[in-house]
């Protein structure tokens, strides 16, 4: 998968964006990793880099972050890739998803879009549909890093006059 | 058997996880090296010990949150902490509302910003100051993020530079990050069971 940054998502267009850039150069080089080690990390345990493709997509559609949603379609993992998950990364229903991959998006989409419901009895749910406990970790970070970074993605826009 | 803490309040709860946390006797050299241990540095969160399940994730997000908290120059530290705030009132986790509510105050010295944003939610009525870092805040937490037009027009006319904005900006995204962890993998209790 191509290396996604900040900066070739927003493009220096301006001097706003270049002096944002420049005087943050740490944490826009550190938010590209966090990014980076979500959607592909060395070890992605028992969430797949297809998967988490698919829900940086499906996320990134949501959310309406369409410079993301553009990079993300023109970088479709070569391996793992399938119908179900092509259904995912277009925000439909998993259908004909095992158990376990139907419990992962549900969870995806509830901290994505409504982190505030989240309870216990969501975390019970995961463990009984087979996601291990150090994967329910990985989804949790997943979904934080790409709310995160689609957030600062749309505040520089704004910022910068482009929303 | 304690209490689950269901209302926001400064006085900081005990975090308790719904996730093994990693042991440290038993925790892998990529672990040890993501929760920066040393032999002169062995006390370590139980959450942080949660979030070393994935340590790839771990090593970049520490010094991330870091320079973002905790950089030098730019927006204040007060209104770093108004912004964490703002994204841990809307998303509901109670824990991250504890402790940014009490540095603020701590920092701002102004208790009853805190008080009103507890008796008003996101709706609180705050000075013209307070109100727009905590509404953009708000608004930048929702999923997908409304932020109303004039809104950054306005901190600039207030005197804050896009800089201090951008900062502002990464607060409150930090947050979104930061609540989808401690809200939904274990929850506050009165007291240590």
């Amino acid at each position: 998968m191509q290396t996604i940054s900040l900066e070739t998502l927003i493009g220096r267009h301006d001097s706003v964006a270049s002096d944002l850039f420049d005087k943050r150069r740490e944490i826009i080089d550190l938010s590209d990793a966090c990014l980076h080690a979500a959607i592909a990390p060395s070890d992605p345990g028992g969430i797949s880099r297809g998967l988490r493709w698919a829900l940086a997509l499906r996320m990134a559609r949501l959310h309406s972050i369409d410079e993301l949603v553009d990079v993300l379609e023109t970088s479709e993992p070569e391996h793992e890739t399938s119908g179900i998950l092509g259904s995912i990364a277009v925000g439909w229903e998993a259908t004909g998803a095992d158990v376990r991959t139907s419990a992962i998006v549900a969870h995806a989409d509830m901290l994505a879009n409504e982190p505030r419901s989240a309870t216990k009895q969501c975390i019970v749910k995961l463990i009984e549909a087979g996601v291990e406990q150090a994967d329910i970790v990985r989804l949790s970070e997943f979904v934080g890093v790409l709310s995160y970074y689609m957030r600062v993605v749309a505040g520089v826009k704004l910022l910068t006059g482009r929303a | 058997m304690t209490t689950v803490v269901e209302q926001f309040t400064t006085k900081i709860p005990y975090w308790n996880p719904y996730i093994v946390p990693v042991d440290l006797a038993t925790a892998s050299q990529e672990q040890k090296e993501a929760l920066k241990i040393t032999p002169s540095n062995m006390k370590v969160s139980e959450y942080v010990l949660v979030l070393a399940h994935d340590p790839e994730t771990l090593a970049v997000r520490s010094p991330l949150f870091n320079e973002v908290m905790y950089g030098k120059d730019g927006l204040g530290r007060a209104e770093r902490e108004l912004a964490a705030l703002g994204a841990s009132i809307y998303n509901g986790c109670v824990y991250c509302t504890a402790v940014h509510s009490s540095r603020y105050i701590s920092l701002s010295k102004r208790p009853e910003v805190v008080d009103e944003i507890f008796a008003s939610g996101i709706d609180a009525e705050l000075d013209e100051n307070a109100s727009a870092l905590f509404d953009l805040s708000v608004k930048l937490s929702k999923a997908p993020p409304e932020i109303p037009e004039g809104s950054i027009g306005d901190l600039r006319a207030m005197g804050y530079s896009d800089l201090e904005i951008f900062d502002l900006i990464l607060s409150a995204a930090m947050f979104g990050w930061a609540n989808r962890l401690m809200h939904s993998l274990g929850e506050p209790l009165m007291s240590k069971p």
